[in-house]
C-alpha cells in the first residue's frame, strides 16, 4: 500500500512538469494580458506616464455611452445574420454534397476558398465587388436594367452594415460547409435508408435524422460564430472603417478607435473586458440550449 | 395476395453492371431467402425491390401493382437492416412509431400498435430507452418491431442477425420463424449463413456475380442441385469435388477415373452424356462417405478429425493433395492414418463438367 501511494504521488509530480510549460504560455500570454487588461479598465491613461486608478467611473461612462450602444446593436444583428444565414445555406449545401453530387471535391475546395484567403484580401476582393462606378454588382444590376439600385452599397447609412456582413457570411459559410460536410461523413447512411422505408420526406429525413446525427459539429459551428460575431474587427476596418457616420460601426472598430485615435487606453479597455464577457455568455447560451434541445 | 414479381431487372453502377438481367417470382406468404457469396449482389436486389435503389431495367411488382417507381413508403414494404439501423436519439418508443408519425396515424392507434408490438418482442420494459442502452439482441428486436407495427404486405431483412453472436442469432433466428407463422406475410431475407437459409426458406435463391444459379426449396438444392456452385454452396461442410476424366461410355453407363479412386467411378448420365476423355469432377457429400465399406473407394491419408460428440469431421487428403471431408457416424478407433479407404454409393455422387454444368 504504502509503496503504490508513493509511486502514485511520484506520478503526480511527473504529471505536474509535464503540464507545466503549457501553464506558463497560458499565464504569459493570456491570463497576465486578460489581468492587466481588467487593471487598465479601472483607470484613466493616455498611453504616456502611469494610468490613474479611476474604479468603476469607466464602467459607468460605458452604460451611458450611446455609441457604444449602436455598435453593440450592429454586433449583434451581425451574430444574428451571421450565424443563421451561414448555417441554413450551408446545412442544405453540404448535405447535397453528401447526398452524392458528382464532383463534390472541386465544390469543397471552392467553398472553402474563402477561409484560406486573409480578411484583408477578401475586404479588398469585395470593396471592389461594391465599387459604385465599375463594381461587379452594380455593372450587373445596371446591364439587367436595375440601374436605380445601383447605389454606393458602403457608403449608404442604411447599406454599410448588411454589405459588409454579407461579405463575411461568404466567408463563415465555407466554413460551415466544409466543417458541416465532415461532420456529415459520420452519420450512417443506413439511417436515411430507414427514414425513407418508414416514408419520411426529404425535409422530415434532413429534420429528424441528419441534423439530430450531426449536433455536436453544429454546436462548435454556432459557437465559432457566435464568438466571430462579437469580436469581429478586420473585416469591417478593412471595408468601410465603421462609417459612414458610425453606421457600420461594431464593438471592436469602436475600441480601436478609442484606444488608438483618441489614445483613451483605460476606455478601450472597460470596452474590450465588458465585450469578452459579453461573447463568453452568448457562446455559454448557445451551446446550452443546443443541448436543451437535445435532450 | 401478395406476391413479388421481378421481371429482367438490372442495375448498374456507372457502367458496371451488378444484377445482370434477374427473374424471380416469390409467392404470397413466402419466405425467400437469398443467399451467394459477399458481393453476389444480394443486398442490392433487396434494396432494389425495398425502392432504395433504383433499377436501369426491368420491372418489379409487389401484389397486382407496378411499383418499379414507386418511393419505398408507397411499395408496402418494410426492412430490417444488418446493423440495425435504430435512430440513436430517438427513445425505443419513438423508434417504433416514427414511421406511424411520419403517415399521420391517429394517435389512440399507434399507441395500440406500439403496445402490441412491445409485447410480442417483449420490449415493454425498455420503451423508454435509447437504442445505445440496449443489447444486440434487444436492437434487432426493436428494428423488428419498428417494421410490423407498419403492417408491411412484405418484409425485407438483409442479414439481420450477422451481428449477433452464436447463441443469439439461434434464438432469434427461432423468433424470426415464429413471427412468420403468426403474421402471415411474404419475407424476403438475405444472409449469407448456410444454416439460416436451410431453416428459415420456403424457398432459396443462390446468387452469384448478379445472377441466379438456381432457385428451389432448401432440400431440392441439397439434394438435385443444378451446377457445381449451387452443390458446393448448399451443404456445410459442403460437398468434395475431385477432378476426374471420363475413360469409356457406352449407352448411358459412363466411366470416370478420379483422383484418390481406388478403381474407376460408374455412374448412369443418360440425359447430357460426356464424351470419352472430357474433364469432370466428381462430387461426394461428405455424410456419403462410409470408412471401409461397400461402394467405390476412394484412397486418402487421413489428417485431423473433429469430434463433435455424435459425429466427426474427418479432414483428408489424396495422393494429390485435394482436400477431402467426411462425416464419420460413431468412433473410429485403431486407424491406420497413412492408407484410409474411404467409400461411397456411386448413385449418390455427382458429375459435374468443365463448365459447373450438372451432368445426369
Ligand atoms: N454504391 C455502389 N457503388 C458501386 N458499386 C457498388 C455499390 N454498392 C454495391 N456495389 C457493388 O455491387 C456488388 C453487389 O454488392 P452487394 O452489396 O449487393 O453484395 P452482397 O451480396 O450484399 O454482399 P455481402 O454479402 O458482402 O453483403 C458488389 O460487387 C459491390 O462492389
Ligand atoms: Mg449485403
Amino acid at each position: 500500500m504504502a509503496q503504490q501511494s508513493r509511486r502514485g504521488s511520484q506520478r503526480q509530480k511527473a504529471g505536474f512538469w509535464f503540464v507545466l510549460p503549457a501553464f506558463l504560455f497560458y499565464v504569459a500570454f493570456f491570463a497576465y494580458p486578460f489581468l492587466s487588461t481588467v487593471y487598465l479598465s479601472m483607470t484613466e491613461w493616455n498611453g504616456i506616464g502611469d494610468p490613474k486608478f479611476t474604479g468603476l467611473t469607466n464602467y459607468v461612462r460605458l452604460v451611458q455611452d450611446g455609441a457604444m450602444w449602436s455598435a453593440l446593436t450592429n454586433n449583434v444583428i451581425w451574430v444574428v445574420l451571421g450565424t443563421a444565414a451561414p448555417i441554413f445555406v450551408g446545412l442544405i449545401i453540404s448535405v447535397m454534397l453528401w447526398t452524392g453530387v458528382k464532383g463534390a471535391g472541386v465544390f469543397r475546395t471552392i467553398y472553402f476558398l474563402p477561409m484560406v484567403l486573409s480578411p484583408v484580401v477578401i475586404g479588398v476582393i469585395w470593396n471592389w465587388i461594391y465599387n459604385p462606378l465599375f463594381g461587379l454588382l452594380n455593372t450587373g444590376l445596371r446591364n439587367v436594367g436595375l440601374g436605380k439600385w445601383a447605389i454606393g452599397w458602403l457608403g449608404e447609412t442604411e447599406t454599410a452594415l448588411y454589405a459588409v456582413l454579407l461579405t463575411a457570411i461568404w466567408t463563415y459559410m465555407g466554413f460551415c460547409i466544409v466543417v458541416l460536410y465532415a461532420g456529415l461523413q459520420k452519420v450512417d447512411t443506413e439511417l436515411v435508408d430507414a427514414a425513407r422505408i418508414d416514408g419520411a420526406n426529404p425535409w422530415q429525413r434532413f429534420k429528424n435524422v441528419i441534423v439530430p446525427q450531426i449536433r455536436p459539429v453544429l454546436t462548435m459551428v454556432i459557437v465559432y460564430t457566435v464568438i466571430g460575431g462579437f469580436n469581429v474587427f478586420d473585416v469591417v476596418w478593412v471595408m468601410t472603417g465603421g462609417g459612414p457616420n458610425n453606421a457600420s460601426e461594431v464593438i471592436a472598430t469602436y475600441t480601436y478607435e478609442v484606444a488608438f485615435q483618441n489614445s483613451e487606453n483605460g476606455y478601450g479597455a472597460t470596452l474590450s473586458v465588458v465585450m469578452s464577457f459579453v461573447a463568453l455568455g452568448a457562446a455559454y447560451l448557445a451551446m446550452k440550449f443546443r443541448r436543451a434541445g437535445e435532450a | 395476395m401478395v406476391e413479388v414479381n421481378l421481371k429482367n431487372v438490372k442495375k448498374a453502377y456507372g457502367n458496371v453492371e451488378v444484377i445482370h438481367g434477374i427473374d424471380l417470382e416469390i409467392k404470397d406468404n413466402e419466405f425467400c431467402v437469398f443467399v451467394g457469396p459477399s458481393g453476389c449482389g444480394k443486398s442490392t436486389l433487396l434494396r432494389m425491390i425495398a425502392g432504395l435503389e433504383d433499377i436501369n431495367a426491368g420491372e418489379i411488382w409487389i401484389g397486382d401493382k407496378d411499383v418499379t417507381d414507386l418511393e419505398p413508403v408507397d411499395r408496402g414494404i418494410s426492412m430490417v437492416f444488418q446493423t440495425y439501423a435504430l435512430y440513436p436519439h430517438m427513445t425505443v418508443r419513438e423508434n417504433i412509431k416514427f414511421g406511424l408519425e411520419v403517415a399521420k396515424v391517429p394517435k389512440d392507434e399507434i399507441d395500440r400498435r406500439v403496445a402490441d408490438a412491445a409485447k410480442n418482442l417483449q420490449l415493454d420494459s425498455y420503451l423508454d430507452r435509447k437504442p445505445g442502452q440496449l443489447s444486440g439482441g434487444q436492437r434487432q428486436r426493436v428494428a423488428i418491431g419498428r417494421s410490423i407495427v407498419r403492417k408491411p404486405d412484405v418484409f425485407l431483412f438483409d442479414e439481420p442477425l450477422s451481428n449477433l453472436d452464436a447463441e443469439l442469432r439461434v434464438h432469434m433466428r427461432i423468433e424470426i420463424a415464429r413471427l412468420h407463422n403468426r403474421l402471415d406475410s411474404t419475407m424476403i431475407y438475405v444472409t449469407h449463413d448456410q444454416v439460416e437459409a436451410m431453416t428459415l426458406a420456403d424457398k432459396i435463391v443462390v446468387l452469384q456475380a448478379g445472377r441466379i444459379e438456381q432457385v428451389g426449396s432448401p432440400l431440392h438444392l441439397y439434394d438435385d442441385p443444378d451446377n457445381q456452385f449451387v452443390a458446393g454452396f448448399i451443404g456445410s461442410p459442403s460437398m468434395n469435388f475431385l477432378p476426374g476424366k471420363v475413360t469409356s461410355v457406352s449407352g448411358s453407363s459412363v466411366s470416370v477415373a478420379f483422383e484418390g479412386g481406388v478403381d474407376e467411378l460408374t455412374v448412369e448420365l443418360s440425359q447430357n452424356p460426356p464424351a470419352v476423355g472430357d474433364t469432370v469432377a466428381v462430387g461426394i457429400r461428405p455424410e456419403h462417405f462410409t470408412i471401409n465399406g461397400t461402394g467405390t473407394k476412394l484412397s486418402v491419408r487421413s489428417d485431423v478429425t473433429e469430434q463433435m460428440g455424435g459425429v466427426g469431421y474427418m479432414h483428408a487428403y489424396t495422393d494429390k493433395e485435394t482436400h477431402v471431408v467426411a462425416e464419420i457416424r460413431g468412433r473410429i478407433t485403431d486407424l491406420d492414418k497413412d492408407n484410409v479407404v474411404l467409400t461411397f454409393d456411386p448413385k449418390q455422387s455427382f458429375i459435374f463438367n468443365q463448365t459447373g454444368a450438372r451432368l445426369r
